[in-house]
């Protein structure tokens, strides 16, 4: 039994946990960053400020698991959890600048259709919290109902209902787009 | 089915624009930066922390003993007056809920005492008829209170209105101090203590020989226990009875 740290262990386990968060970075960069933008509704800078700071909440806990898997689960839920408070204090501040007279700024203008995708953001903006996170997970992240009930804690038939109503609502705002694109 | 799939198909390029090398080299230094800053704000703030619970732990030890607030003070021996001098009356001893005692300017100046001997004591009723609760368990009203309490010592400037040094010295120190002074002609040390609770004195403490006498301050009536060879100087409207007679 070792009774005394080695400095020089320490060190290359520190190294060690270096590489393999820049490593978990580059793998998982992409894919956070995208369900960030998806779900803080299409807003670049917002998306790239939740997805840091889910990486900088994930690093001490990386360690933690061994399976990819695992990992990709927990690190989803804490990506969702970040772009939720994200959302949350956005409203509290657009409030406040309601109340100022200020306007929000604006986004930079995306690629594609400008006003297709504010459509789109503004449908998905109408959504519950739980039916927007179940519609992007399933149907724009391509996640199980298993995977999206288990990266959400809830139970997958609560995940199909919000599913469920999520198309629903979608269908009901979006059915002018709909008529325009068919 | 189709409905659905029609929703989902717009959402086909509801995507961000992917990142350019540059911007995922800037992504990443930018993630390097803040986790460099958080473990700095994190080694900083346990700094401050171990050195809070050092300078606390040093504190408890009896670390710095801060300079003593002295406050200079004469306690007189008030000689007993004739024993048809009416006593002054015991004060009520404080009880949560009383009011602030007033400003200690106020406290009677001089308290007159009997000249010769302590009056009798009235003994200590067995029982109140006050309920079930026997009499050592429940302050006895005010007219039950014992009037016969002799007033030996009292000090001599008054306090400011607010508390005023004794405050001070109280807030400053929370800690015994050592002061000279004159008791029954003995020179002695007193060791006082005091208190203060929301602004207004709570409790004068002085060890000063054997004697156990109380203090008045303001309307509040407080003990004070003498221990042999020493006594307290305390420059306060302070009224010291002695209350080897007080069955309280």
């Amino acid at each position: 039994m070792e009774l005394i740290a080695n400095p020089l262990h320490a060190e290359a386990s520190r190294d060690a946990h270096k590489e393999r968060f820049d490593a978990f970075v580059r793998a998982h960069r992409a894919a956070a960053r995208r369900l960030a933008w998806r779900l803080c509704g299409g807003d670049a800078a917002a998306a790239e400020d939740i997805a840091q700071e889910a990486f900088l909440r994930a690093y001490r806990g990386l360690d933690g698991f061994r399976d990819e898997a695992a990992l990709s689960t927990w690190f989803t839920r804490i990506v969702i959890r970040v772009a939720h408070n994200h959302r949350r204090k956005r409203a509290v501040a657009e409030r406040w600048r309601g109340l100022w007279g200020l306007e929000r700024p604006a986004p930079a203008p995306p690629r594609g259709d400008p006003a297709l995708r504010s459509r789109l953001s503004a449908a998905l903006d109408e959504l519950s919290r739980g039916q927007r996170e179940a519609f992007v997970l399933v149907h724009l992240e391509g996640r199980t109902v298993r995977e999206t009930a288990e990266i959400l804690g809830k139970a997958p038939g609560t995940v199909k209902s919000h599913l469920h109503r999520a198309l629903r609502s979608l269908r009901a705002s979006l059915a002018d787009v709909r008529a325009e694109v068919g | 089915m189709t409905d659905e799939r029609d929703v989902i198909s717009l959402f086909d390029d509801y995507a961000p624009d992917p990142l350019t090398t540059a911007e995922a080299a800037r992504f990443d230094a930018r993630i390097e930066r803040r986790l460099r800053q958080r473990r700095l704000a994190l080694v900083g703030g346990g700094l401050l922390f171990a050195a809070g619970a050092l300078a606390a732990v040093a504190g408890s030890r009896g670390g710095p003993e801060p300079v003593p607030a002295r406050v200079p003070v004469q306690i007189e021996v008030v000689e007993p007056e004739a024993p048809s001098t009416p006593a002054p009356r015991a004060v009520e001893p404080a009880a949560p809920g009383v009011p602030d005692a007033p400003a200690v300017s106020e406290a009677p100046d001089v308290l007159e005492a009997p000249t010769e001997e302590l009056p009798a004591v009235p003994a200590a009723p067995e029982r109140v008829d006050r309920g079930d609760v026997p009499w050592p368990l429940r302050r006895p009203s005010r007219q039950a209170e014992p009037e016969a309490v002799v007033p030996l010592l009292r000090t001599g400037a008054a306090l400011p209105a607010g508390g005023g040094e004794l405050a001070r010295l109280a807030i400053d120190r929370q800690a015994p101090t050592l002061e000279p002074c004159v008791v029954d002609g003995r020179e002695v040390t007193a060791l006082v203590r005091f208190a203060v609770v929301s602004g207004a004195v709570e409790r004068v403490e002085v060890t000063a020989g054997e004697r156990k006498v109380e203090a008045c301050v303001g309307r509040r009536v407080r003990r004070w226990k003498f221990d042999p060879g020493v006594s307290g100087r305390v420059e306060l409207p302070i009224v010291l009875r002695d209350v080897r007679a007080d069955p309280r």
